[in-house]
């Protein structure tokens, strides 16, 4: 293992870190999304109750030692219910992520690879696609595929594949024209080989930095989907789902909606930090 | 009419006749290659020579088949081993490409794919050719002999190595091993020592010149640059505008030029003698002709200082001036 970390540690992935370390953004975005992610996995151990069940005598009760964010009008711990909510966010976010960089990659980039009529009927659908407000998109497939994490997940996917493609197609089109493509031509590797091998790891660059950018409107566009009642349905803790539930309660139990709304905005604060200062690091037509 | 160095046509590796290839421009075609016909042995070397723009790389490109979207082939063959490379299928070709017929870019930093290490790359070449029923020991094994025969210090550190770690050089001298790997028959070098400096490129001039020698390999070698071609040749062809002008055995171009084009692109050839008498450097008046509409006659012409009246209207046939010594130009053409 350390061996593998040691080859990682090339005179150009060092002069990274550094510059990785010096980007303000990258280290507060990072550190918050961190939290977010370790709380996300580690919530059956951190959570004090049951994120599902709670006892009615308790309900809308106040911060107090016992339950520090307060219970909601079902008599469930605020605490726990935010701290399964990190784990719904990520699941949704990483999964929907996942889609759209797969679709959006494979089919945006071979659109560039291939170039000509292919590639003006996809990039015209895409077109189409990004004329839509994304979150009409994601609003749309939920509709059409009713409430559910798994639909969400799907929601979130559809809703960012556009840009997806679009930035792959981008990337796929000025890799494919570099010498080690045409030498790779010379050596008779195969089309898809070439595709595969080639030019797309090389294109992943301006990917990874977007997918950390949307990651943070994903994660808030399930959030609202949740809101509106077409995303994870309750007794699921889902944050935006809570703060739809806090709307009866919007004066009487605060803390029902500041706790997950605070939670929301900083995980959603950290990964554009994060993404901003990645764009900054990694995108070379960016000089400081 | 085809050139042709020795008699017999049973060693050739690749012949060349009447290639045309064209690029559609905004502005028309453009005649990039011309009519260009040439022959190369097994085991021997040919330097293509010329200015930017006169063809050279095209016509090097054209032999893998590896041409731009916009080029057409106007006419001419291509016979390498006997067959014509032109009409071959996309399969056939890909199986000729880096097993057959292999190619050594210019620019090696860029010519590499960055996210594969050496061993990697090294390893999909074999496989395609003589590893493919290699075991996985007997493939590094043939990996670091290869790097060996390229001069590549402590082989087994550079397979695991990703191209950004190594020096220009050296990743020239990986490209070199992936291309001489499964044994070709034709290697094609375009410009492969442009992007090193001048003492990396004495060491892969040497290092092509043995590999030639000891694997029997046929060279065409692409430069602008006169001085590296005589380090690597046994036959020069000049191109310029799409046209071969002259092609001869290395030592009868620079002894014995005969085309005023050739003997104009010696005097532009730094020395230092020159510099010493403070004489400056030689430069051809003028420039490349529009090949969208190249002059009429010999395309030479209009910077030509012996330029006659029908330079302008006859286009001058490749004449033998002394054996094996061709020649397409008007002032010889009592010698036919």
């Amino acid at each position: 293992m350390s061996g593998f970390l040691e080859s990682l540690l090339t005179p150009q992935n060092k002069m990274l870190l550094r510059k990785l370390r010096r980007n303000k953004n990258v280290l507060l975005g990072g550190v918050l999304v961190l939290i977010f992610i370790a709380i996300a996995i580690l919530s059956p151990i951190i959570s004090p109750y049951s994120p599902t069940s709670g006892n009615l005598s308790e309900a809308l009760r106040p911060p107090s030692s016992n339950h520090p964010f307060g219970t909601d009008y079902l008599g469930r711990d605020i605490l726990s219910r935010v701290i399964w909510g990190a784990r719904i966010s990520l699941v949704v976010a990483v999964g929907g992520i996942a889609i759209s960089i797969l679709s959006g990659a494979i089919i945006g980039g071979f659109a560039g690879y291939i170039g000509g009529a292919i590639d003006d009927l996809t990039m015209g659908v895409v077109n189409i696609l990004l004329a839509f407000p994304d979150i009409l998109l994601a609003l749309f497939v939920a509709a059409v595929t009713g409430p559910g994490l798994e639909n969400v997940i799907l929601a979130i996917g559809v809703y960012n594949f556009p840009q997806f493609a679009r930035i792959a197609r981008g990337a796929v089109i000025s890799v494919k024209t570099s010498d080690y493509v045409e030498a790779a031509r010379a050596s008779g590797e195969t089309k898809s080989s070439i595709f595969f091998r080639y030019v797309l790891p090389n294109s992943m660059s301006p990917i990874v930095v977007h997918a950390t950018l949307r990651t943070a409107a994903s994660i808030l566009t399930a959030a609202g989907l949740s809101f509106l009642g077409l995303g994870v349905q309750p007794p699921t803790p889902e944050w935006g789902a809570m703060i739809s539930e806090a709307l009866y309660y919007l004066d009487a139990a605060p803390y029902m909606w500041v706790f997950p709304g605070i939670f929301l905005v900083l995980t959603v604060l950290g990964f554009n930090l994060l993404g901003d200062g990645l764009n900054d690091v990694l995108n070379p037509r960016i000089k400081d | 009419m085809t050139y042709s160095i020795q008699e017999s046509r049973t060693d050739e590796v690749l012949r060349i006749s009447g290639l045309k290839i064209y690029y559609k421009g905004d502005l028309g075609l453009v005649k990039a290659v011309d009519g260009v016909s040439l022959s190369i042995n097994r085991g021997s070397s040919l330097a293509i020579v010329g200015e930017s723009g006169s063809g050279k790389t095209t016509l090097g490109h054209a032999i893998m088949r590896l041409l731009p979207y916009n080029a057409v082939i106007a006419g001419g063959e291509i016979i390498f081993n006997g067959r014509n490379v032109l009409s071959l299928s996309k399969e056939e070709l890909r199986k000729l490409r880096g097993y057959r017929l292999t190619m050594v870019f210019q620019e090696p930093s860029a010519a590499l794919n960055p996210v594969f290490k050496i061993g990697s790359f090294l390893k999909d070449v074999l496989k395609k050719g003589k590893g493919a029923s290699m075991s996985e020991s007997e493939l590094k094994e043939e990996m670091i002999s290869l790097l060996r025969k390229v001069r590549i210090p402590s082989p087994e550190e550079v397979l695991n190595k990703y191209p950004h770690e190594l020096s220009g050089g050296m990743k020239q001298r990986v490209l070199i091993a992936a291309a001489i790997a499964n044994g070709p028959d034709l290697m094609i070098a375009d410009e492969p020592t442009s992007a090193l400096d001048v003492s990396v490129q004495a060491q892969i001039l040497k290092l092509l010149d043995e590999l030639r020698a000891k694997m029997g390999l046929s060279l065409i070698f692409i430069t602008h640059n006169l001085g590296v071609a005589a380090q690597v040749s046994d036959q020069i062809a000049v191109m310029y505008a799409g046209k071969i002008m002259e092609l001869a055995p290395t030592s009868s171009i620079f002894e014995t030029p005969k085309h005023p084009y050739t003997s104009m692109l010696l005097k532009t050839i730094p020395t230092i003698r020159r510099e010493l008498k403070k004489e400056g450097l030689a430069a051809i008046p003028g420039s490349l002709p529009d090949l969208t509409s190249p002059p009429p006659g010999c395309r030479f012409h209009p910077r030509c200082p012996m330029a006659m009246e029908d330079c302008r209207k006859v286009d001058p046939e490749p004449i033998e001036v002394e054996k094996g010594h061709f020649v397409s130009c008007l002032l010889y053409r009592d010698k036919a």
